[in-house]
């Protein structure tokens, strides 16, 4: 029997147990975020099926980051309790957030959501008590922990892949991408529309807020400029490169562009151009990205044998 | 007797300066098929809007089935029964003509087997089972304006309010419209509140129509009444000098 649900079920024991034996610190590092930016990329994706581009999601990662950060140096919580306050927070300024802006769709939801993460940005160099423009030090996950720390990190990112994937997948779901087709007719049947994109964005904040918090405890020192505009374009061409149709296209955009982005450093000021053309590249070459490509290409074989089956 | 199922009194819409609609009074009776008709901009769809709580009225009150309905939200007026379709066939694109019926169920029955059971119902009453996994931007146009009908048809409101339903439509497609509009009538206790420009259909199916000219009451009567009316001959094709 070939069931779907198997192979992805050996497939995610695979890359928790998998990174278990990673020895080496410069690999690990770069499993944490090859993981963390697939997660931010499925929360921007998640808000995607409204049909808005969420440049809050960069916001929402650095409340995240610097709530579990506060918790983590100032209060001295658990590391567990760290990211649930890092999740929570996200998801809670989000929905305040959502409830307020989201009434404005397309690029006005666009704007919005990206000044809302430039002004965090700065708002974060002017409190000294987080430490301002050098940003916050010592965040620092349990000495016994550390060591089996990025398959933590792995399995929690594949547990927040499950949830979104099951929650697309249900009744829920089916109206967010309903509203991205036509909110009018969604409201016309007896569904308060504005409450569904609060969920939505609250959804996917808490995703990005635990994002954030696990990037804190694993870089150790997190500072405002991580945490502005970039860091959702980042995510932007991460999807479009994968393909946005599809959550999978989340996770193989996230991987490949933060791996090859690993060269990119090498450019220095220049490393930004390789995002940028990323995504021209990737909107004029591989429209549905490539998840979106290999589909096409699968249809068209299979296409091809139904053809020569029946002539 | 009882009240009308819509009650709509001294309905005034503005925008900016201009007035949409002005002073507008009218029922729906239950069980009958009513028409709205008028010249371009006599405010038809405005009227619609804000019946349906797309647009808060500027003055004026709204009843429906004997309870207030002013100013409540679009959603909350569909889930006490009053659904409305719009213009030109809206419906969800990239969705397949199931989920489009599916996702008009949500908010009325709560178990899976009931809502499955509703779409089947639904897309055999309009045609459409043999569509049902496709998609539903994909279909040609007169399925389209079956599916916008059906996302509204699948709540099994007491007031459907359409918008323009046949425009665009072929004859045959028409007269297969108008028999699934009576049917809905008839097997399902459903009124009808339509707007429509395809005057002779309007004539052929309605029991009642309103004449709306420059955002006020012009007339009222059945369709021999209307097509009979000087005011509304006027309105529609300009007065004898």
């Amino acid at each position: 029997m070939r069931d779907p649900r198997w192979a992805m079920a050996v497939v995610c024991v695979a890359a928790v147990a998998g990174t278990l034996f990673v020895r080496s610190d410069f690999i690990a590092i770069l499993l944490i975020w090859v993981a963390i930016n697939v997660l931010l990329t499925a929360s921007f994706r998640f808000v995607l099926l409204i049909g808005e581009l969420n440049f809050a999601v960069a916001g929402f990662v650095g409340i995240g980051a610097y709530s579990a950060g506060c918790a983590t140096t100032m209060l001295e919580a658990p590391l567990a309790l760290s990211l649930l306050i890092g999740a929570a927070a996200a998801g809670l300024a989000s929905v305040v957030f959502g409830y307020v802006t989201l009434r404005a769709k397309g690029p006005y939801f666009l704007l919005i959501s990206f000044a809302f993460t430039e002004v965090l940005r700065l708002g974060y160099t002017q409190i000294d008590a987080i430490g301002g423009n050098s940003g916050m030090v010592g965040i620092f996950p349990p000495a016994w922990l550390s060591p089996y720390y990025p398959a933590l990190v792995v399995a929690l990112v594949i547990g927040c892949l499950l949830a979104l994937h099951w929650l697309e997948r249900s009744d829920f779901g089916k109206i967010l991408v309903a509203i991205r087709n036509n909110d009018l007719i969604v409201q016309s049947v007896g569904i308060n529309v504005h409450r569904t994109k609060v969920w939505c964005l609250g959804i996917a904040s808490v995703a990005a807020g635990l994002g954030g918090a696990m990037l804190a405890h694993a870089n150790n020192v997190i500072s405002p400029g991580d945490f502005g505009f970039l860091l959702a374009v980042f995510t932007l061409a991460y999807l479009k490169v994968g393909g946005e149709a599809y959550l999978v296209g989340a996770i193989v955009g996230a991987i490949v562009l933060t791996l090859l982005a690993q060269y990119a450093l090498g450019f220095g000021a220049y490393e930004h151009i390789f995002y940028g053309s990323a995504i021209v590249l990737a909107v004029l070459l591989l429209p549905d990205g490539i998840v979106g490509g290999l589909a096409r290409l699968r249809e068209r074989r299979a296409g091809r044998r139904v053809g020569t089956g029946e002539a | 007797m009882g009240r009308a199922l819509l009650e709509v009194r001294g309905l005034t819409r503005r925008f900016g300066g201009l007035t949409a609609v002005s002073g507008l009074e009218f029922e729906v009776r239950r069980g009958e098929i009513l028409g709205l008709i008028g010249p371009n901009g006599a405010g038809k769809s405005t009227t619609f809007n804000v019946i349906s709580g797309f647009l808060k009225p500027s003055a004026g009150r709204l009843f429906f089935d004997g309870e207030e309905i002013t100013g409540h939200g679009p959603d909350e007026i569909s889930r006490r029964g009053l659904v409305r379709t719009f213009q030109h066939g809206s419906l969800l694109r990239e969705m397949t003509v199931h989920d489009n019926i599916l996702v008009a169920t949500f908010s009325l029955l709560d178990s899976r087997a009931q809502r499955e059971q509703r779409v089947l119902e639904t897309a055999r009453m309009l045609g459409l089972e043999a569509h049902l996994h496709e998609q539903a931007g994909n279909l040609p146009h007169g399925l389209q304006r079956m599916v916008s009908i059906a996302i509204a048809f699948a709540r099994r409101s007491k007031l459907l309010c359409l918008d323009e339903p046949l425009t665009g439509l072929n004859q045959s497609e028409v007269t297969t419209a108008l028999g699934v509009f009576r049917r809905i009538r008839s097997e399902f206790d459903a009124t009808l509140l339509l707007v429509e420009h395809n005057m002779k259909a309007v004539m052929e199916i309605c029991d009642r129509v309103i004449v709306l000219d420059y955002g006020v009451f012009l007339a009222q009567g059945t369709p021999e009444e209307i097509s009979r009316n000087e005011a509304v001959i006027a309105a529609y094709l300009g007065k004898k000098k």
